[in-house]
């Protein structure tokens, strides 16, 4: 197998949430698929922030990306599912001829650019089921994580809209828990499966702050009525999120969760044979020793 | 009211989206049934009600916080009875505050930051040295010099990020 991409971090894990680009870097290395590094990559440039000022702008930086992964032959891996759908949306609204793409063409051919759109989108998820695939998957792992219920939590813009977005359903999608249960560890069904964290939300002042924090509380409920250990992510806004809304739910209230958050990586590189501190594990804020005195 | 509604339609569709179908929202709830925002903070968020808004008192609503509350999720958008796209019609809608001088502080934050270093979030020198301890690639304070030469070429067209830059 020799699967290489053009790693897109996205601003999140690069600024942020170290521990999810760590735990990806590892465990795409453990596969034997190598990740590039791409120089000239900016943000993304997500739709609900920076398209909110100006349309056709920011559709053109969104798009300045593609241009850019065009130069490689090979297909673009995002870890974050905002660059994910964000990217893809860009695809889509370029690949309809009308005023719009005419205005983007115009501002991509001021920096000498052309949009032609010729490589794929992945996310890390996508590419671990679809270019690898479970089964795959299931013969590398070495120490099945038996024992452990894990919430999965599968990120907005991994499965919606599915007018752009094919990867699963949008209302029940079940390819995280099926790769889940790859590494011997058990999904659970819990009802804010398919919820959000608010991370692209957040950005905009206290009320969405408070907001992001409830429903992070809402979606830990939701992972401890289903008696789950530990939460996993496909979005390192999502882990970002979820893991910030137990600490200022503990700082204002007292009272602790304690609900580790797990990059889908991480339970994967688990399961590979991977030590939790090369994947990065060391530095979540969460404690994970509860659950790995668990697999032990 | 009818002259607001065609001229709204009529600024939407400019916009090249389907803001036509505004007129099809029969009101069922759906897109706020959905809203993880609206469920935990239903004081001060609505999709079905900020619809309404945009269609009825366009001008009002667009001095509201709440046209930035929406998280973009796209439950609504996937769910909605009648294909409106809700999602796309909130964002268009920011457009059209943003140009009339409606700009909430954060945004304008999030653009000096992006024309500084081409990312939303800071890397500062120590994050980087962080980054570096933890085994990641150094990324420097901002991506590459022809990146960030190509974003100001770019946003310096837009009147929006002019001023707000």
């Amino acid at each position: 197998m020799n699967l290489e991409y053009s790693l897109f971090p996205g601003c999140v894990s690069s600024a942020r949430e170290f521990s999810c680009e760590i735990s990806a870097r590892k465990v795409f290395e453990v596969l034997n698929v190598e990740l590039y590094d791409v120089e000239d990559f900016t943000c993304c440039m997500p739709a609900c922030l920076v398209h909110s000022f100006d349309y056709a702008t920011g559709l053109a930086l969104t798009s300045r990306n593609l241009c850019v992964a065009d130069e490689f032959d090979r297909d673009i891996l995002t870890l974050c599912v905002s660059c994910y759908g964000n990217l893809w949306r860009a695809k889509k609204l370029m690949s309809e001829n009308g005023d719009l793409r005419r205005r983007v063409d115009e501002l991509l051919a001021s920096i000498g650019r052309s949009y032609q759109g010729k490589v794929g989108i992945k996310h890390s998820i996508t590419a671990l089921y679809e270019d690898i695939g479970p089964k795959n998957l299931k013969n590398q792992v070495s120490k099945p994580l038996r024992g452990i219920k894990a919430a999965p939590f599968y990120g907005c813009h991994l499965i919606r809209p599915r007018e752009y977005l094919f990867f699963d359903d949008a209302e029940f999608p079940e390819k995280l828990d099926e790769l889940i249960n790859v590494t011997g560890a058990t999904s659970v069904l819990h009802r804010e499966r398919t919820g959000c964290c608010i991370g692209c939300g957040s950005f905009f002042g206290e009320v969405a702050e408070e907001a992001a924090l409830r429903l992070s509380v809402d979606i830990l409920e939701s992972a401890l009525e289903a008696k789950a250990d530990c939460v996993v992510v496909t979005c390192p806004y999502c882990f970002l999120q979820i893991e910030m809304g137990q600490l200022l739910f503990k700082r204002r209230t007292g009272e602790s969760y304690n609900v580790p958050v797990l990059n889908y990586t991480d339970l994967l590189g688990l399961a590979l044979g991977i030590e939790p501190r090369e994947l990065g594990m060391n530095i979540h804020k969460i404690d994970p020793s509860p659950l790995l005195e668990k697999i032990k | 009211m009818k002259t607001e509604i065609t001229s709204i339609s009529k600024e939407l569709l400019q916009k090249s989206i389907d803001a036509e179908k505004l007129r099809y929202c029969y009101g069922c709830g759906t897109c706020t049934a959905s809203c993880p925002v609206a469920k935990v903070i239903p004081e001060s968020f609505n999709p079905r009600g900020l619809l309404q808004k945009i269609f009825f008192d366009l001008s009002k609503t667009l001095a509201e916080d709440e046209l930035w509350l929406c998280a973009w999720c796209y439950s609504c958008y996937e769910r909605c009875p009648q294909g409106i796209k809700t999602t796309e019609i909130f964002l268009l809608t920011r457009n059209l505050a943003v140009e009339k001088g409606y700009f909430p502080k954060q945004p304008t934050n999030l653009v000096k930051q992006i024309l500084k270093s081409g990312r939303t979030l800071e890397v500062t020198p120590a994050r980087d040295r962080k980054r570096e301890a933890l085994g990641l690639p150094k990324i420097g304070e901002t991506v590459s010099e022809k990146a960030l030469r190509e974003i100001k070429i770019i946003t310096e067209k837009s009147p929006t990020w002019r001023v707000r830059g």
